[in-house]
């Protein structure tokens, strides 16, 4: 019986076999979806996984988290939460982005996330944390290190492996941080096996961060533990209900969660171009299908004739389609994998988009991912074949037998009204709101954007070539024109995988074309200044003091200067935060200041803020709304006084003019500074003094 | 044994205002099993959808057939086409044999269509009979015109059909080829007691048949 259907799988799928060339672009432009469709779900997961790992390492046991922006908050609230009945353990953290000096800088290369803890608090709820004993032999070495060493015995901090390899360091070893302005020399008192193979972290005592780095009186977390028999839902509920403007208690689980949802945009647009090479790949076996029908229109038929049922047709035709599929699928996974190996060994877990800066995660295997795009390539080949396995089907046998009739196959294809239809279907369609918050209707719309034109296609070369003169001296072209006028449906299919790739790469041109447009208007509206100072990189904590501000207003050559100061803001536990920025605006006219797309009056004694588009989407602000945000340690009511376009920050982001800031803060500190020059001053002259009057690694 | 019973057939009108085509009109025929007709006729006369209708590929306008007891008109698309692959074999012009099947799969196909076990036995007596035993793993390619019709015939025979069609077995081939497939394809019918029908254009090949038909201009089926 397996021979007999060996022969019947050769008769159907033979040809493939004879001319594997004709199904080679189809395989190929599938595996090519396929791969770059793996790769961003492989480096997401891998990232994602390392990401958790990293939440879990710091805060393995704990039950709740409370958190504020990265600037932080008032440790005050430790022995407020600490004395809590419901809570059995509070672990105080200080999280520091700082960055290791003198290592490479480029791609956040020299990135390393400082922890400050209470070890005997932390021991509970972050065990991989805390550095075990060290060995004898480790002791030895520690002891001699620290005979050599003249640093102070506190200004120990513990690294993870990761960590000491990246940065060449060795136990006893000297490794100097910095994070805005500030530095500090440390020496290596151990690793910390625990912590996973990826992660970039430094662990010393709390105390030693925020006196280090001029932090005292300041946390950014605190970990929590219940009691045994406390649900963690009301305890949560309760503990929210006391916490400051600005700190919110959230669940582990829900931190992850935001760490997905940081990347998820960036994520979704490079899935979505995998799936635009899986949607050309479908076009192409369409193609390739249907011609295939085509030319083995009478080998079909035979096989129609001597006993092959129309269902056992349309299978076989389907398997062939899901063979190409399949094998296409199979390449694109091995391909997948490896691009993802090369994308996290060279650009990281962010696909270089900076959501998980300097995280070197290790290739994790993403089953459901996976699974998911082979299934994607298959159903890709199953789209482009079924057309072609219905028109074999219906064809009539005898007619296939007597050659001559090849131009009425899918002569269905030349109707108007399917493609029409497609069209109507998409200008509809593209309306409709998005699912989840991702716009799935929309890349819906441009599929069938896409089909609809296909379908048309048949009628539009039908109206071209009846109006094209004949050419009787041209033999070749004559009979070219010919064929097109009384076969345009044929046409068609050569004509979809071609019209496919084209279409969507020219969209692809346009859109990144018009985007890059869009940004350069954008920036030269938001970045008007001749040149931008900005202060070293490592998150807000690195800031010019007034000092400074006063120096940068003095150098030579800079005529005047606008000040920005970046904070962010934790509106909601379960998204990212929200980056405020304070910089000059104009009262009467703010849209000298940001591109505005609409705006209102604010009422006198009120304050008004900007927001980015992001936030009416995200948190559902409206103009002229009055909104709450947490400055300082308070919640101060502001009114939205206009909407602004941000192509930069896609969590959201809020303006507030830098003076109003100033007044309601007393935060005297900025991060950035715009220069305008003076007259018949240089960039590079003005770059220079401003590099002599500041510290080197402040700018 | 095949049955046609006042079987016609009308092609609807070419174009507006013209009347529809009565192809064939109150056909009425009765073959026996080792019984080979050929079928003659001008060109466009309706040979060819004769062939159709007898083998389920065309569906009459009037009339029934039945063969081997199964009236084709009861039965749906996938029941015609489990009927000729079980009772039918065919031989084309065209020859359409499968070209990236070598000679033995090529004949072993309604075997595999029928799932019948011992198919090498079969497959090799057939091969003899038409006398490629010796070529049995050479592609279509490899073959000429009369040897790939030989082909044809092992295939239309091998899995022991109650009925034959040919249409034009010959009209691809030279005078002496085409003798000589005719009388394997009579000698083949005969030896498995097939009914056998030939539609030709051919004198020659119309003499190498039992009876000879004539299909007229007025869609009716006279002896010749």
């Amino acid at each position: 019986m397996n021979a007999m259907r060996a022969i019947l799988a050769r008769a159907l799928l033979g040809h493939l076999a004879q001319q594997p060339g004709r199904a080679l672009m189809s395989v190929l432009a599938l595996a090519l979806g396929v791969a770059l469709g793996v790769a961003v779900s492989v480096v997401n997961r891998s990232a994602l996984d390392e990401f958790g790992r990293g939440l879990r390492t710091v805060s393995g046991q704990a039950d709740l988290e409370v958190r504020g922006a990265r600037v932080g908050f008032d440790e005050l609230l430790y022995p407020q939460l600490a004395l809590r009945p419901e809570v059995e353990i509070a672990s105080p953290l200080l999280e520091i982005e700082a960055r290791v000096r003198g290592a490479a800088r480029e791609g956040g290369a020299d990135a390393i996330k400082l922890i400050g803890l209470d070890p005997l608090r932390a021991i509970a709820l972050s065990p991989a944390l805390i550095a075990p004993p060290a060995a004898p032999a480790g002791r030895g070495q520690e002891t001699a290190a620290t005979e050599t060493s003249s640093l102070p015995d506190d200004d120990v901090l513990f690294l993870s492996p990761a960590a000491a390899r990246r940065f060449a360091v060795a136990v006893g070893d000297e490794i100097e941080l910095q994070s805005g302005a500030s530095s500090a020399r440390f020496r290596v008192g151990g690793l910390l096996p625990a912590v996973g193979a990826g992660q970039m972290l430094a662990v010393t005592d709390i105390a030693t961060a925020q006196w280090r780095f001029e932090r005292l009186g300041v946390l950014t977390r605190i970990d929590l533990r219940l009691r045994e028999g406390v649900a963690a839902a009301p305890a949560l509920n309760e503990i929210a209900a006391g916490l400051p403007p600005g700190v919110v208690v959230a669940t582990p689980a829900q931190a992850e969660s935001r760490a997905a949802r940081l990347s998820r945009a960036y994520r979704v647009n490079l899935t979505m171009l995998a799936l635009i090479a899986l949607v050309t790949g479908a076009f192409l076996v369409f193609s390739a299908q249907a011609l295939n029908v085509v030319r083995r229109r009478s080998e079909l038929a035979l096989l129609r004739a001597i006993g092959v049922t129309r269902g056992a047709l349309v299978c076989w035709l389907l398997l062939e389609g899901a063979l190409i599929g399949a094998i296409g699928s199979m390449l694109g996974v091995a391909g997948g994998y490896a691009l993802a190996a090369v994308a996290l060994q060279f650009i990281g877990g962010d696909l270089g988009a900076g959501y998980f800066q300097g995280a070197r995660p290790p290739l994790a295997f993403d089953p459901w991912g996976t699974i998911g795009f082979v299934a994607l390539g298959i159903a890709a080949a199953l789209a482009g074949s079924a057309l072609p396995a219905r028109e074999a089907a219906r064809s009539d046998p005898a007619v296939a037998l007597k050659s001559g009739d090849v131009a009425d196959s899918f002569a269905r294809l030349g109707r108007l009204a399917p493609g029409l239809a497609s069209l109507m279907a998409a200008a509809l369609v593209v309306w409709l709101p998005p699912l989840g918050g991702l716009p799935v209707f929309g890349y819906a719309a441009i599929a069938l954007l896409l089909v609809g034109s296909v379908l048309i296609l048949p009628r539009l070369a039908r109206l071209l070539f009846a109006r094209l003169p004949p050419v009787p001296r041209v033999v070749w072209l004559s009979l070219a024109i010919e064929q097109l006028r009384g076969a345009p449906h044929l046409a068609t299919i050569g004509a979809a995988g071609v019209l496919a790739s084209v279409a969507l790469a020219g969209a692809m041109a346009i859109m990144v074309g018009s985007f890059r447009q869009s940004v350069d208007v954008w920036l030269g509206q938001v970045l008007p200044a001749d040149l931008y100072l900005r202060a070293a990189r490592a998150g807000e904590s690195a800031h010019f003091e007034p000092a400074e501000q006063a120096a940068i207003l003095a150098t030579p050559g800079v005529m005047r200067v606008d000040f920005l100061r970046h904070q962010s803001l934790l509106l909601d536990p379960a998204l990212p935060q929200v980056a405020l920025i304070a910089r000059p605006i104009p009262a009467d006219v703010p849209e000298r200041a940001l591109p505005l797309l609409a705006r209102v009056t604010v009422p006198a004694g009120q304050v008004g803020v900007l927001a980015s588009e992001a936030m009416q989407d995200l948190y559902g602000w409206r103009l002229g709304q009055r909104v709450r945000l947490p400055l300082a340690g308070r919640e101060i009511e502001v009114v939205v006084a206009g909407i602004w376009r941000d192509y930069a920050r896609q969590h959201g982001a809020v303006a507030i003019d830098l003076a109003t800031y100033r007044g309601l803060t007393g935060d005297m500190r900025v991060n950035d500074a715009g220069l305008w020059l003076a007259p018949q001053s240089s960039t590079t002259q003005v770059a220079e003094a401003l590099r002599a009057r500041l510290p080197a690694e402040a700018i | 044994m095949l049955r046609l019973t006042a079987l016609s057939k009308t092609l609807p009108a070419l174009a507006p205002g013209l009347p529809p085509r009565q192809l064939l009109c109150a056909i009425d025929l009765d073959l026996a099993p080792g019984e080979y007709v050929a079928i003659m006729g001008p060109s466009g006369c309706g040979k060819s959808t004769l062939l159709n209708l007898i083998a389920g590929l065309d569906r009459p306008s009037g009339g029934q057939i039945e063969l081997a007891g199964r009236n084709l008109s009861t039965l749906d698309d996938d029941g015609l086409t489990r009927l000729r692959a079980a009772k039918m074999g065919f031989v084309f012009q065209a020859f359409h044999v499968l070209p990236h099947l070598n000679l033995r799969q090529n004949v072993a196909l309604p075997l595999a269509l029928n799932r019948i076990e011992a198919k090498d036995t079969r497959v090799n007596e057939m091969l003899d009979a038409v006398g490629l035993a010796a070529r049995a793993g050479s592609r279509p390619r490899e073959l000429s015109g009369g040897e790939l019709q030989r082909v044809a015939i092992a295939r239309a025979l091998v899995h022991r059909p109650a009925l034959v069609l040919a249409d034009e077995p010959t009209g691809n081939l030279d005078p002496e080829t085409a003798e000589r497939v005719l009388a394997l394809l009579r000698d083949s019918i005969r030896a498995h007691n097939a009914i056998g029908i030939v539609v030709t254009h051919s004198r020659a090949a119309a003499a190498s048949a039992d009876r000879v038909l004539r299909l007229g201009n007025d869609g009716r089926l006279h002896a010749a």
